[in-house]
C-alpha cells in the first residue's frame, strides 16, 4: 500500500473508533488532521468534499469516500471506505450478538427503552443543525415545515418530496424569491 | 389476535437474504440528506421488518455505538437474521449505489453548478431534507412510551446536543447510563 493510502487508512480507522454519533460529528476533528496536520487537502477543497457528499443519497459518512477519492483516486475511496466503517461495523456486530442473546435480559430490555427517547431527541437536533445550515430564507424555512409535515402525515416515499423541493427551489430562484447559495 | 388499538403496523416474520439485499439497497438510493428517513420508510412503513418500537430501540442502540447508526443497524439485521453472511450482505447492498451516485454527483456538480438552476434546485432540496429529518423524529417518538424517564430523558439530550451543541459522548457518559439506572431500579418497568 503506497504511502497516502495508508495514511488515509490510519487516520480514518483510528478516528473513527471515537465517531459516537455518527462520522459526521467529527467533521472538524477530520478537517484538522486532513487539512491541517497532514496537509492531503486545502480548507476549500474540503469543505467542497463535504458539501458534495450530502448532495449524494446514503450514509452521511460517505463524505470520508469523497475524500479518500479526492486525494488518491479509487484506490483511495475504496480505502477511505473500509476505513471509517471496517472497525466499528466489527464492534457492532459484536454488540448485536451480545444483546441478541440476551433479548430477554432485563438489562438488554432497560438499555434498550431507555436509549429509545435519546435517539428521538438526537434525531430532532440534527434536524434543527441541518435546517440552521439550509434555510436562508422564508422560502427554505417553508420548505422545511412542509416536508416535516408531510413526512409526519402521509407514508411516502420520501424521494418525492426531494424532488418537490428542488422544483420549488428552482422556481423562488427563477423568480427571484430565493437567491442561490 | 387482541384488539390492539395501535395504529402501527406489525412486524412480519423473517426476512428473507435477498429480500434484506433489495431492502438496503433501496434505502441507500433514496436516503437523500440523512439515512434515517428513508430507514423508518423501509424497514418499518414498507417491509415490515420491524415494528416502530423495535426500530426505534435498534437504532438507539446503533446511536450510542461508533460509526453511522445505519451501518451498525445494517450488520446488526444481517447477522440476526442470516448471520455474519447477512451482515456483510446488508453493508454492501447499503453502500452500492450511494458509493456510486457519489461520484456521478461529484463529476455532474463540477460540470453543471455554474448553472443558478441548479444551485437553486440544491438549496431547496437540503431545506426539505432538514423537514424530513424532523418529521422522522415525530415518527420515531410514536415507538417510544412516554413515561416521565423517557421524556426526561429526551429533553435533557436535546439541552445537550441540540441547544448546548455539546458532542454526544456527554450524553453516552450522563444521560444514557442515568436512563438506564432509573429503568431498571429506580419506578416500575414497563
Amino acid at each position: 500500500m503506497s504511502g497516502v493510502l495508508w495514511t488515509l487508512f490510519v487516520v480514518f480507522s483510528t478516528v473513527s473508533v471515537f465517531a459516537i454519533g455518527g462520522p459526521s460529528a467529527l467533521i472538524p476533528e477530520y478537517h484538522r488532521q486532513i487539512v491541517g496536520v497532514l496537509h492531503l487537502m486545502d480548507d476549500q477543497a474540503f469543505v467542497h468534499s463535504v458539501v458534495l457528499s450530502q448532495l449524494a443519497p446514503g450514509p452521511n459518512m460517505l463524505f470520508i469516500s469523497f475524500i479518500g477519492w479526492q486525494v488518491a483516486g479509487f484506490a483511495g475511496l475504496l480505502v477511505s471506505t473500509s476505513a471509517i466503517i471496517g472497525p466499528t461495523a466489527l464492534l457492532s456486530f459484536g454488540v448485536g450478538r451480545l444483546m441478541e442473546g440476551r433479548r430477554d435480559a432485563s438489562w438488554v430490555k432497560a438499555v434498550k427503552s431507555s436509549l429509545a427517547p435519546i435517539v428521538v431527541a438526537l434525531t430532532t437536533a440534527s434536524a434543527m443543525v441541518t435546517a440552521r445550515a439550509a434555510d436562508h430564507d422564508l422560502v427554505g424555512i417553508a420548505l422545511t415545515v412542509g416536508a416535516a409535515a408531510f413526512m409526519t402525515l402521509f407514508k411516502r416515499n420520501p424521494l418525492w418530496i426531494i424532488a418537490g423541493g428542488a422544483m420549488i427551489g428552482i422556481a423562488a430562484g427563477r423568480l427571484g424569491l430565493m437567491p442561490p447559495v | 389476535m387482541s384488539p390492539s388499538p395501535s395504529i402501527s403496523p406489525p412486524a412480519i416474520g423473517k426476512p428473507s437474504l435477498s429480500d434484506l439485499s433489495s431492502g438496503f439497497l433501496l434505502i441507500g438510493l433514496i436516503g437523500f440528506g440523512g439515512i434515517a428517513q428513508s430507514a423508518q420508510y423501509v424497514m418499518v412503513e414498507r417491509r415490515r421488518w420491524l415494528s416502530p418500537k423495535e426500530f426505534v430501540e435498534l437504532f438507539g442502540v446503533c446511536a450510542i455505538l461508533p460509526g453511522g447508526n445505519i451501518i451498525n443497524a445494517s450488520v446488526m439485521l444481517g447477522d440476526r437474521h442470516h448471520g455474519p453472511l447477512g451482515s456483510l450482505v446488508c453493508l454492501l447492498s447499503l453502500l452500492l449505489a450511494p458509493l456510486a451516485l457519489l461520484l456521478v454527483v461529484a463529476l455532474a456538480y463540477d460540470t453543471f453548478s455554474y448553472l443558478p438552476d441548479v444551485r437553486s434546485a440544491t438549496a431547496g432540496g437540503a431545506s426539505v431534507a432538514a423537514g424530513l429529518i424532523f418529521g422522522t423524529a415525530a415518527r420515531l417518538a410514536k415507538g417510544v412510551e412516554p413515561t416521565i424517564a423517557s421524556i426526561a430523558a429526551g429533553l435533557a439530550t436535546f439541552l445537550v446536543v441540540g441547544v448546548l451543541r455539546l458532542p454526544i459522548w456527554v450524553v453516552v457518559a450522563t444521560i444514557a447510563p442515568l436512563a438506564i439506572c432509573w429503568t431498571m431500579y429506580g419506578g416500575r418497568r414497563a
